[in-house]
């Protein structure tokens, strides 16, 4: 502990959740990693920076983000030509590392850290992996991370669907695997489908009965959403949708939204499940079908997965979707794994080109989703990383959401078919600078239950962003003046300057441990690690120096949520 | 984790004890204690298990060529060497996660290649992977589903010790009838083979045309010749056959056996096979075999730095080449002048090499020469706690430790030997404390 204060004297404060409008000038105050109150008359004032009228933000959250476990290995190593390309050495700041679109841990740090994030989260951690995923994530520096346990595939919770389980048992198995896997929220992948490919099914749609199970998607979706919402855990039910990629899927999508029916649910990688099939190629944009239905749900947030052009990877738990697509590998090398009668992972090398028809359509659609969905607070900034493209693009998605002009410009050098066709172009809306400081800090903090994270009121946790106020907002972006993880200066105009270690960002909702009676047993009989060892200690996440574990609180009855 | 050391008298068995002596990484083991620290596997461990947690926790000196010395001799001894070296090593690299990032720490600070003493059969995966990729299953996965195994290799009990008993004839099953899976064993040797299965007499050089000759099979083509590799045509029918009739099918290999100059185009082969069988009917590929925690190096080093193993670290960007930075080829050559070798698990054999050597090395390790620094340390999964990976890839298993230690951890002792190099500053916390 220390009792001098930092000053950051004369910064418009942009903080979407506080009262400073961002136009008049103000001070921030940072004591022992907190956001302070303004200190009594005759404090000591450590460390003054004069920040002269530069914006202030709090430090920027991804929600959505492979940056590490069993798959993004895998895709490592899958793609040297990437690590050969994108090297750096070690510099006595930093250890070397490698790659851009699955960076290696440390680098993902740094490079997360130096564009003024400091939290990401890790939305497709298997069960089975969820050791492999937090030792990876141990060596990721800086940020904070989370974990989201995938759900919905794997042959316990399937089987005591089939056999009519009460939603009482699933909560409780629900709560279970997240204590287990140290994971902050639950996600579903192409629910039923990726079981039903182990059975040689090739599809499933909503309310297609599973192979082996004979219950529906549906079912287990309004299962697992229910859950969550039981058991007070601030991030619902985070949902990959059925049918990835097909052309025509808006349809899934909207359904499944009608199937919540007013559940709190998040939707990700919207991009990908905003598919129509009009126009010669049968393939079009829903997105304003799509937008429309989530503007008319306030239950439902989403993050965008929008696309960039380039070569990058697709990684998935959805090996049903992968298996199919993999035809379309690029390299011409890919990866399907069926896992631990728990779920699988796809890997498909794949490159984005501006002038193909299908790609183009894809980065208009993610443009449109995030520009004709009216509220900031449920809607999120990814690339879906590495999925549409590296989390590096971010500045530039900034630029295009804030800048109609430069939007338009690009939008002319795509695809012309797209180019002429796209509503993209008569979309007139710019972001604002509160707009962007909502849908990459405040919104998801709010849908994850950060309290302490994505605002600058006292008592946060001070995540601080520097930004000089350029008219050019990808570079604004790209490299903020100062960026400080818990009142700590890691990076100066997008370099860093010190390292250090973040937190693991976990939720712990009651639950009867009545549970492991059944669940004993299954491990013992049915997988091929015992339950014990499946369990991840907290000791395994402390016990290396790098960094706490830090428990989102559950909601009760009197929390506001959406 | 500590917690297992009871404090009475006759303490109990401990159940469900992690084995790290194989890439089985079996963790059903029950395991009694005596008061001295004496292990012995009571129940469901192999062979090898039951000697190796017998091996006594010795108390053991560090050596400085041959001579008894302290740890902080040692440790200084070991730092001069590195300190002056041109073209160093780290090798071996068979220990837990915790060891492993503390060798690869150690090589970065070294500007030093890093390999793994079994990498040779990890890089026929490796690089028909980066050729083909992958289409595989794992343990868990294929306990409960798989109802056909071909399998290619020799001394399966060897290699994967209980693969029959946990994988193949599996007590209970969901999707299956648990004893009933059925398959083909292809490779050298005819001995008996297993309950259901059918021995076909192979070379394993041959293992890719046969492979190639059964993609044909499984899709109707008609290959040419009557025999493939030693084995008659209507032999590999059948086995196309069962591919293609299976609910889910194995293509399943021990790398090690394979062709030593092609084991990958062997793989890739089988990776051919197994998406072509797909195209119908479901099937994964299985690699089997591996110990000293191989593939656990190899994604250790793959998420720090980008790069698999047969790197060179630190000086520079990480710089990968599978075949230049091949350490057994490099200390051949006379190419490494210090080499740092790590043997805290089974399975890295000390090599045979006059190259100046600091190795640290679990306790009753065989040694051909005395090197220039010796350090005994702990056996992760007895002495320490850790984890490691299986070697199907998705599961990483905890290790306990099951006896109070009498030697430093592998990665101390790396720790210790980086402080005593010219340093780069630690990242420092944010913050001391955790939050619970
Ligand atoms: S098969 Fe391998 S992991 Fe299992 S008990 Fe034997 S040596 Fe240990």
């Amino acid at each position: 502990m220390s009792d001098a204060y930092t000053l950051l004297r004369g910064g418009r404060i942009c903080d979407p959740t506080g009262t400073a409008d961002g136009d008049s000038l103000g001070d921030l105050y940072l004591k022992d990693g907190r956001i302070a109150a303004p200190p009594p008359d005759g404090a000591r004032i450590g460390e003054v920076i004069d920040l002269d009228g530069r914006i202030v933000m709090a430090g920027a959250i991804d929600i959505h983000s492979h940056i590490g476990g069993g798959k993004v290995n895998l895709a490592r190593l899958l793609l040297p030509e990437e690590h050969r390309q994108h090297g750096s050495a070690p510099d006595g700041l930093r250890r070397s590392g490698s790659g851009l679109f699955t960076p290696s841990s440390f680098v993902t740090g740094y490079r997360y850290a130096e564009m003024g994030y400091t939290a990401a989260f890790e939305p497709a951690m298997l069960p089975s992996n969820a050791r492999h995923t937090h030792l990876e994530l141990a060596d990721v520096p800086i940020i904070d991370k989370g974990c989201y346990a995938v759900l919905g595939n794997d042959d316990f919770l399937l089987e005591r669907l089939a056999a009519g389980a009460t939603q009482s048992e699933v909560n409780d198995y629900v709560a279970w695997i997240l204590h287990a896997t140290q994971a902050v929220g639950v996600k579903v992948v192409n629910p039923g489908g990726i079981s039903a490919f182990k059975f040689n099914q090739r599809r499933l749609d909503l309310d297609e009965a599973h192979p082996h199970y004979g219950i529906t998607p549906r079912h287990i979706l309004t299962t697992l959403a229910t859950s969550l919402s039981d058991l007070g855990v601030p991030h619902p039910l985070h949902i990959h949708c059925n049918n990835l990629g097909i052309p025509g899927n808006e349809s899934v999508t909207r359904d499944t939204i009608a199937a919540l029916d007013g559940l709190p649910a998040h939707l990700t990688h919207l991009q990908f499940h905003s598919y129509g099939t009009e126009g010669d190629r049968r393939f079009s944009s829903a997105a304003a079908e799509i937008a429309e239905t989530v503007n008319r749900s306030p239950n439902i947030s989403v993050d965008v997965g929008q696309i960039v052009f380039g070569q990058t990877i697709t990684a998935s738990a959805d090996i049903m979707s992968q298996f199919r697509n993999s035809g379309l590998a690029s390299p011409r090398k890919w990866v399907c794994t069926d896992i631990e009668c728990d779920g699988g992972c796809g890997l498909v090398p794949f490159r984005y080109r501006d002038k193909a028809f299908v790609n183009a359509l894809q980065w208009a659609i993610g443009l449109e989703l995030f520009l004709l969905i009216e509220d900031p607070w449920r809607v999120y900034l990814t690339t879906d990383h590495p999925n549409g493209g590296p989390f590096t693009s971010y500045p530039h998605l900034i630029r295009l959401l804030m800048d109609r002009s430069f939007r338009n410009e690009q939008l002319a050098r795509i695809n012309p078919d797209v180019a002429a066709h796209s509503r993209l172009g008569s979309i007139d809306r710019e972001y604002t600078l509160e707009e962007i400081a909502i849908m990459t800090r405040a919104g998801p903090a709010r849908v994850l239950g950060l309290r302490e994270r994505g605002h600058l009121r006292p008592g946060a946790v001070a995540d601080v962003v520097v930004y000089d106020d350029l008219p050019d907002r990808e570079a604004m972006f790209a490299a903020p003046a100062w960026v400080f993880k818990n009142g700590r200066q890691v990076a100066r105009n997008g370099a860093l300057t010190a390292t250090g270690w973040g937190d693991t960002i976990v939720v712990r909702p009651e639950f009867d441990s009545a549970i492991e009676r059944r669940l004993k047993p299954w491990f013992e009989n049915h997988q091929t690690v015992r339950l014990g060892n499946f369990r991840i200690a907290d000791g395994e996440i402390l016990d290396h120096g790098r960094g706490g574990l830090s428990i989102v609180p559950t909601l009760t009855a009197s929390d506001s949520c959406f | 984790m500590d917690d297992e050391l009871g404090g009475s008298d006759l303490p109990p068995p401990l159940s469900d004890v992690v084995c790290p002596f194989c890439a089985m990484a079996c963790d059903d083991l029950v395991v009694a204690r005596d008061q001295a620290g004496q292990l012995r596997v009571t129940a469901n461990g192999c062979a090898r298990a039951r000697t190796l947690f017998a091996l006594p926790a010795l108390p053991a000196h560090c050596f400085i060529r041959g001579r008894a010395a302290s740890l902080d001799d040692a440790l200084d001894a070991a730092a001069a060497l590195l300190r002056n070296a041109g073209s160093p090593a780290v090798g071996g690299l068979a220990a837990d996660t915790e060891g492993v990032s503390a060798a690869l720490a150690l090589a970065e600070r070294l500007g030093a290649v890093v390999d793994h003493a079994a990498s040779d059969s990890l890089f026929h995966g490796l690089r028909a992977l980066q050729v083909t990729g992958a289409m595989t299953a794992t343990f868990g996965e294929l306990r409960n589903r798989a109802d056909l195994f071909v399998l290619f290799g020799t001394e399966f009990d060897r290699h994967a010790p209980r693969l029959f008993d946990r994988i193949v004839h599996p007590p209970t099953a969901l999707f299956r009838a648990a004893g009933a899976a059925s398959g083909f064993l292809i490779g050298p040797g005819d001995g008996a083979a297993p309950e259901g299965f059918e021995r076909l007499t192979a070379e394993l050089i041959h293992a890719p045309a046969i492979a190639a000759a059964l993609s044909q099979l499984v899709v109707g083509e008609n290959p040419r010749g009557d025999r493939v590799g030693g084995i008659a045509m209507e032999d590999l029918a059948r086995v196309a056959t069962a591919l293609r009739e299976a609910r889910f099918g194995v293509v399943g290999w021990i790398a090690a056996t394979l062709d030593p100059a092609a084991g990958d185009v062997a793989i890739e082969a089988f990776n051919r096979l197994v998406v072509t069988a797909n195209a119908s009917t479901r099937c994964a590929g299985l690699p089997l075999g591996g110990k000293g925690n191989a593939l656990g190096a190899n994604y250790v080093c793959a998420w720090q730095y980008g790069m698999p193993l047969r790197s060179r670290l630190g000086a520079g960007p990480p710089e990968h080449d599978p075949l230049r930075y091949r350490l057994k080829s490099l200390l051949a050559e006379g190419g490494i002048d210090a080499l740092v070798w790590l043997s805290a698990l089974n399975g890295a054999e000390v090599p045979d090499t006059r190259t100046p050597m600091v190795v640290l090395a679990r306790p009753g390790q065989p040694l051909p020469y005395d090197p220039e620094v010796l350090i005994p340390v702990a056996i992760p999964g007895l002495d320490h706690a850790g984890s490691i990976h299986r070697g199907d890839g998705v599961a990483a298993l905890p290790l306990r430790r099951l006896r109070t230690a009498t030697l430093p951890t592998a990665a101390a002792v790396l720790n210790a030997l980086l402080d005593r190099l010219p340093a780069s500053p630690h990242p420092a916390l944010f913050r001391e404390t955790a939050h619970v």
